[in-house]
């Protein structure tokens, strides 16, 4: 019986510890990790809509920029960042297909990491230089399977 | 046949092997460390091709510095109108497109991630936002609730079979989570 009363109290004071931190919530300054450098379409993403986060929350929002190991630096970063909501990760596509790409890493996709939105979508174009004589992918097809002697 | 792509495992290395292997044929995969340099060595004419994002190709395009052959989604941009769509030239099988999304540690409390995609949303539904993201071509799609969907599954993918089936399944799982996300929910728990 004792058991059971100190853990309900336990529990009790839990959660109100739990919701305490969410309404003082944010304590300090947020950091967005973004795992590409500086000028490329997820710091760009990451700059425009941090600036706007930072109005809505009333903190400043702090872009930093972890390149390397495709990715696997910034984000075994955040996946072992307190879970306070101060440090975020800014990740695309590679995100998903790292996790067939790298089996050891530090991390599981799945299981460290939770979403808190999808930002945006842009789609990919196929670009030739511009001395290639197609100008249709259809034509592109047909060169690319008999490329001329260069 | 010389493309280029941002790294292996990056969506223009993703993209670049769909639309050889429709075409039916081998490329040498070129990469670099990102995709502003692959899309360098183009625009030098040091290599034939890459499946670039439209944030990076796109002002390229338009300045005829390289020729845009294709979009790799079902809708052309807006932006871009002259430039159609691969599955509209025949390449029905090639349908991707790069998403961004935020994430915290997993044990962040709900209340806090809720916080937080008040904030995203706030931001997304911004006109200010809204016009940046448009010069940067990046679709406005607010993803959170009304925009959120996943990536589609491929099958039969030439960097090996399990790779389209992993990523769409680590794909769905992240935004399946997504806060305030219900519909989208029961849409995924559909067979």
């Amino acid at each position: 019986m004792k058991i059971l009363l100190f853990a309900t109290v336990f529990v009790a004071a839990f959660g109100i510890n739990e919701n305490a931190t969410a309404q003082t919530f944010p304590a300090r300054n947020i950091t967005i990790l973004v795992p590409y450098a500086p000028g490329a379409a997820t710091d760009a993403t990451a700059r425009i809509v941090g600036e706007r986060m930072a109005a809505t929350l009333g903190r400043n929002v702090l872009i930093e920029n972890v390149t390397g190991g495709s990715g696997l630096i910034a984000t075994t970063r955040v996946a072992r960042a307190a879970p306070d909501g101060h440090t975020l990760l800014l990740h695309q596509q590679a995100l998903a297909a790292n996790v067939s790409l790298f089996h050891k890493a530090p991390f599981d996709v799945e299981r460290d990491l939770a979403p808190v939105g999808l930002v945006n979508t842009t789609p990919m174009i196929i670009v030739g230089r511009r001395t290639l004589a197609a100008n249709s992918a259809g034509e592109l097809a047909a060169w690319m399977k008999q490329p001329p002697s260069r | 046949v010389k493309f280029t792509n941002g790294g292996v495992g990056s969506l223009n290395h993703l993209c670049a092997a769909l639309f050889a292997q429709a075409v039916g044929v081998e490329v040498d995969m070129i990469p670099y460390r990102g995709g502003a340099p692959a899309v360098a060595d183009i625009l030098a004419g040091h290599a034939d091709l890459v499946c670039g994002s439209a944030t990076l190709v796109s002002e390229q395009i338009i300045a005829r510095n390289i020729k845009g052959y294709g979009i790799s989604a079902r809708e052309r941009l807006a932006s871009l109108p002259d430039i159609p769509t691969l599955a509209e030239q025949g390449f029905t099988s090639i349908d991707i497109e790069l998403w961004h999304a935020l994430f915290v540690p997993s044990a962040t409390p709900r209340a806090i991630i809720d916080r937080l995609n008040q904030a995203l949303r706030a931001a997304l539904d911004d006109p200010k936002v809204i016009c940046r993201q448009r010069s940067h071509r990046f679709p406005v799609r607010p993803a959170v609730p009304r925009g959120c969907r996943r990536p589609r599954a491929r099958r039969n993918h030439p960097l090996g079979r399990d790779y389209p089936r992993q990523q769409d399944r680590s794909c769905a799982t992240m935004i399946f989570n997504a806060p305030r996300c219900s519909v989208l929910r029961k849409m995924l728990a559909e067979p």
